[in-house]
């Protein structure tokens, strides 16, 4: 119980936003190539709650660069109970890299929700094409990354661990596809990340070491040759579950770790 | 640990990775071997095989033909870990540790083809009996080229058999129901959604008001080249901190009132 507490103690996963009046949204991941195109599927969210006015009716997507710079925040209007699949391309400025990360608020959080003191959250669904195929690969939000107030300031939402952690993939890397490790930091501090690629025995293959600044993105490339590998990423990230991307010519597969 | 699935749709073989290493280096520090069980229910009864053990740090893939015993047709078989053999026999599930929290213990999930996979991390757990279900999926492919499936995965605690009614609505039209489809308990029933009508705009809502389940939106390309896999969250997931489980309630009532529901 006591080893257990000092990893635990003041170290929730995420906290709560400070201002009453915040949205929250995952930091998802864009990824904008010849090979891959990113789309987002926008619900209104406070509309399954109770009707609202036209007025409600839009999100506001914050984007950042592969550094975490905020490059562009664009609102969008959106019907309730309607979905809508965004095409991130369209509204990407022009310029940036092949890949960032971008939040998705709502408008407002509903009065039932807020009641009961709790937040609107975007931890929707992306889909990503790859090489033009017609068929999105669909990948869910997985952590309450960032909150957006009233007055628009931004709030990251991620803690931080006292201690350095340890996240293993329960996943085995194989041969012949390649194999991108996508992870983002939603702490308002700069973060090191370190991948380490082993063989099944525990021998250490590759090592890949990163700086991430606040709501920044990196790959991780891995393209095993003959063998199965396992990863782990090891930070001050209470949790680096990463974004997985597998592919082959002819497809891909994505998901969280 | 919880319950690993051996999944199935059409066109496609389920396979599941069991790994004997923890997500991460704090909460599950034991490095021993672990048996490796296949548990499914018939005849009012959960049966358990234990056949083989993991050492740890190892990872091993299952299909079904992989694994020797030769269980009743139509199941859901499903894998778990544990430190010592599951009752061969018992009137509950039986009982697996589920050591690590952030994150959960996990498996890949994974369907594959001769020239496509797609896969996810999950686990599944027993969910209670009188639970419902309510889901807003936007994961239907609406191309003329993919093929979308509903696979509803369901486990309960007891093994005696039962079923329910899935409706879909579109939730923009509450009044006129889509279809409604039977599920069934401690299964993996697939349902083909390509008759719907649904419109790339269209939001649907499943409801359920007898069991609670994953809802998992399988899309395979014509040629089975691509192929997709994502489950959708529990209404919970809209809402953060405070009395989010409240806010299901509310969702689940609101739209139980909304929906016309027989």
């Amino acid at each position: 119980m006591l080893r257990l507490a000092t990893w635990k103690i003041c170290q929730p996963l995420t906290v709560a936003p400070s201002s009453p009046s915040s949205v929250v949204s995952d930091l998802f991941v864009w990824r904008n190539t010849t090979s891959f195109k990113t789309y987002f599927e926008l619900t209104s969210i406070p509309s399954l709650f109770n009707r609202i006015s036209t007025s409600e009716q839009y999100v506001t997507i914050s984007i950042f660069n592969a550094y975490g710079v905020k490059v562009s925040d664009v609102k969008l209007s959106i019907d309730s109970c309607r979905r809508q699949t965004l095409d991130l391309s369209r509204i990407l400025p022009k310029g940036l890299d092949s890949h960032g990360t971008f939040a998705v608020f709502h408008s407002h959080t509903p009065s039932p929700v807020r009641s009961l003191n709790s937040f609107v959250a975007e931890r929707g669904y992306v889909g990503y094409s790859y090489n033009s195929s017609a068929l999105l690969s669909y990948v869910h939000g997985n952590l309450d990354a960032i909150a957006r107030s009233a007055d628009t300031s931004l709030q990251m939402l991620g803690g931080n661990s006292l201690r350095r952690r340890s996240y293993m993939l329960q996943h085995l890397l194989k041969p012949p596809y390649n194999y991108e490790i996508a992870i983002v930091n939603p702490t308002k501090s700069t973060q090191d990340i370190r991948c380490d690629v082993l063989s099944l025995n525990g021998t250490l293959k590759q090592k890949f070491k990163t700086t991430l600044q606040s709501r920044a993105l990196h790959l991780f490339q891995v393209s095993p040759c003959h063998e199965l590998l396992k990863v782990v990423l090891h930070s001050k990230l209470i949790m680096a579950r990463p974004l997985v991307f597998r592919s082959i010519y002819s497809g891909l597969d994505v998901f969280h770790g | 640990m919880s319950f690993f699935p051996i999944l199935s749709a059409p066109s496609c073989v389920g396979r599941t990775t069991l790994s004997n290493f923890p997500p991460n280096n704090w909460e599950h520090l034991s490095k021993r071997p672990v048996f490796v069980n296949l548990t499914w229910s018939s005849d009012s009864l959960w049966h358990s095989f234990t056949f083989e053990e993991l050492p740890f740090g190892m990872a091993k893939s299952y299909t079904l033909s992989d694994i020797p015993s030769n269980i009743p047709e139509g199941v859901l078989p499903l894998l778990s870990l544990s430190s010592s053999p599951l009752p061969e026999r018992s009137e509950v599930i039986p009982s697996v540790p589920r050591p690590n929290q952030l994150p959960s213990w996990r498996a890949s999930l994974e369907l594959f083809s001769e020239s496509a996979s797609t896969s996810y991390q999950g686990e599944l757990d027993p969910f209670p009996e009188n639970a419902s279900l309510l889901s807003f999926p936007p994961l239907i492919q609406t191309h003329p080229t993919i093929k979308n499936f509903l696979l509803f995965l369901n486990l309960e605690k007891s093994p005696i058999a039962r079923n329910a009614t899935l409706q879909i609505f579109r939730s923009a039209d509450t009044s006129s129901r889509l279809d409604e489809f039977i599920i069934a308990n401690n299964s993996i029933t697939c349902v083909s959604l390509d008759s719907l009508n649904i419109q790339s705009n269209d939001l649907p809502v499943l409801v359920s008001k007898n069991m609670s389940g994953i809802p998992l939106f399988l899309a395979i390309s014509d040629s089975c080249t691509s192929m997709s896999l994502e489950h959708t969250h529990p209404p919970a997931s809209f809402v953060i901190h405070g009395k989010r489980w409240e806010a299901q309630k509310y969702l689940k009532i609101r739209w139980s009132s909304l929906l016309e529901i027989i």
